[in-house]
């Protein structure tokens, strides 16, 4: 199989790909029927929205009669790996992760035997206000 | 009648000043770096973010300020000023000056002026790849049953705020599965706080504005300016779940659990942390602060709108004679 390749998807494709992963095949009309019906969108927007997903190689489609029936290339799990796989290659990058606040930093890693000095201090500071609150 | 010599030696008189004000920093920063450290982290990083882009504000600020006399004129708010000068160059809008003619400082100008928008485009693109990855974790996510929280299904020990406008916090499932709830509890009123503090949009000031200090001084105000955010965002937490100790505790298990699992491609710098810094403050009580009141800030701000509405025409004079003196 095919890597995926760095995906850039909107919140329409993704919707997409949400009800094929549910329903493993579709057609355009089948699609627009389930999705563009409630959204209001025309089911020439589906139809390219759907091209577009076959481009990206995130669908396969197989021609039965007049009309194409597309199916899921990917499954959502590897998808899924990928999307948070550019976030974590960004915050291990560095440079430009400020925008991501983290509750520990991504790029700098305290040493153990520091993390081991850390964690005596509190735990005499916990004794200290142990001590003193028996006192 | 142009306007360009105007734009030409706006720019210039801005350069001038910001540069001014980047000296003056170097020198004073060393000089009171410690006695910031002892304020509480929240005013700290108020202070360190607008330190930061001091030399920003007063660039544009002053060179506003150098062509406030010719405006009010023009809007015939106040007498013509332009009888008083005695030959030098003149910052007006009703008789701007003639483009400069000396071509390396036009071409310094140009540079900089270049830089300057490299600068801050580089940073605006951040916003957009930020927002992009904001958008990855939301399709990679579930919400968690607290407003704003989502889990994403991944295997490290992950906890991080994104977005500019709309920040939202993401939690790994396997910090949820690791952490007791006492400890989530902290991890997410932590991250929260940097919600409700507009982290996000502060840190892009900080690091698109600050361009014009000298390299070492900036790297060390925002390294300062970083650890100021990040203990008060603790603090926050300490404020929600009523223990100090409990919190630098948490910092500590997380950073062990990151240890464990740091994903093998990642190049990880062991002296760039900060939880030695963060962890120690949260085992002395927060030095106390007295905030100053509202009173008193309106009262310093009418008092240096005064000021500066008194010093105009100085300002002004000023400029023109050292713009004069640098283009000769």
């Amino acid at each position: 199989m095919l890597p995926i390749k760095r995906q850039n998807l909107g919140e329409l494709e993704m919707a997409v790909l949400e009800h094929l992963w549910l329903a493993k095949t579709g057609s355009a009309k089948g699609v627009h029927q389930n999705i563009g019906t409630q959204r209001g969108i025309s089911p020439n927007t589906i139809q390219s929205t759907l091209d577009r997903l076959f481009k990206k190689q995130l669908l396969n489609r197989e021609k039965v009669s007049h009309a194409y029936v597309y199916s899921p290339s990917v499954e959502r799990g590897e998808l899924m790996a990928q999307l948070i796989g550019d976030v974590v290659e960004t915050l291990s990058g560095g440079e430009g992760d400020y925008l991501l606040s983290a509750f520990v930093e991504f790029a700098a890693r305290t040493d153990e035997s520091n993390l081991d000095r850390l964690e005596q201090l509190i735990t005499q500071r916990r004794a200290d206000e142990c001590s003193g609150t028996q006192k | 009648m142009s306007y360009f010599g105007l734009i030409q030696f706006g720019i210039l008189a801005s350069f001038g000043f910001a540069f001014l004000a980047a000296v003056i920093s170097t020198i004073a920063y060393p000089l009171v770096r410690q006695r910031l450290s002892k304020i509480p982290p929240a005013p700290r990083s108020n202070i360190l973010l607008l330190w930061l882009i001091v030399p920003v504000l007063i660039g544009t600020t002053l060179t506003t300020l150098t062509f406030l006399p010719s405006f009010l004129s023009l809007l015939g708010l106040s007498p013509d000023h332009c009888t008083v000068h005695d030959g030098h160059l003149h910052l007006c809008l009703s008789h701007p000056p003639l483009p400069m003619n000396n071509s390396i400082l036009q071409a310094c100008l140009v540079a900089l002026l270049c830089a300057g928008t490299v600068y801050v485009g580089r940073h605006v693109l951040k916003i957009l790849r930020a927002s992009k990855m904001q958008r990855s974790l939301m399709m990679a996510s579930k919400p968690y049953h607290m407003q704003g929280v989502y889990i994403v299904d991944w295997d490290m020990p992950l906890a991080l705020s994104v977005g500019i406008r709309h920040m939202k916090v993401f939690i790994s499932s396997r910090l949820i599965q690791v952490l007791p709830s006492k400890q989530l509890e902290i991890v997410i009123a932590h991250e929260q706080a940097h919600l409700n503090r507009n982290d996000s949009l502060r840190y892009f000031i900080a690091h698109a504005f600050s361009f014009v200090h000298f390299p070492w001084l900036r790297n060390n105000m925002l390294r300062d300016f970083d650890l100021a955010t990040e203990q008060a965002c603790d603090e926050a937490a300490v404020e929600i779940t009523g223990n100090r100790l409990n919190v630098a505790d948490t910092i500590l298990v997380v950073e062990r659990l990151f240890n464990i699992k740091k994903p093998p491609f990642m190049a990880m710098s062991i002296s760039g942390s900060n939880i030695s810094s963060r962890v120690e403050s949260l085992l002395v009580p927060s030095p106390a602060h007295k905030p100053v009141a509202k009173a008193y800030m309106v009262l310093a701000f009418f008092g240096l709108l005064l000021l500066t509405f008194a010093m105009m025409e100085d300002i002004h004079h000023y400029t023109e004679s050292t713009l004069q003196f640098v283009v000769g």
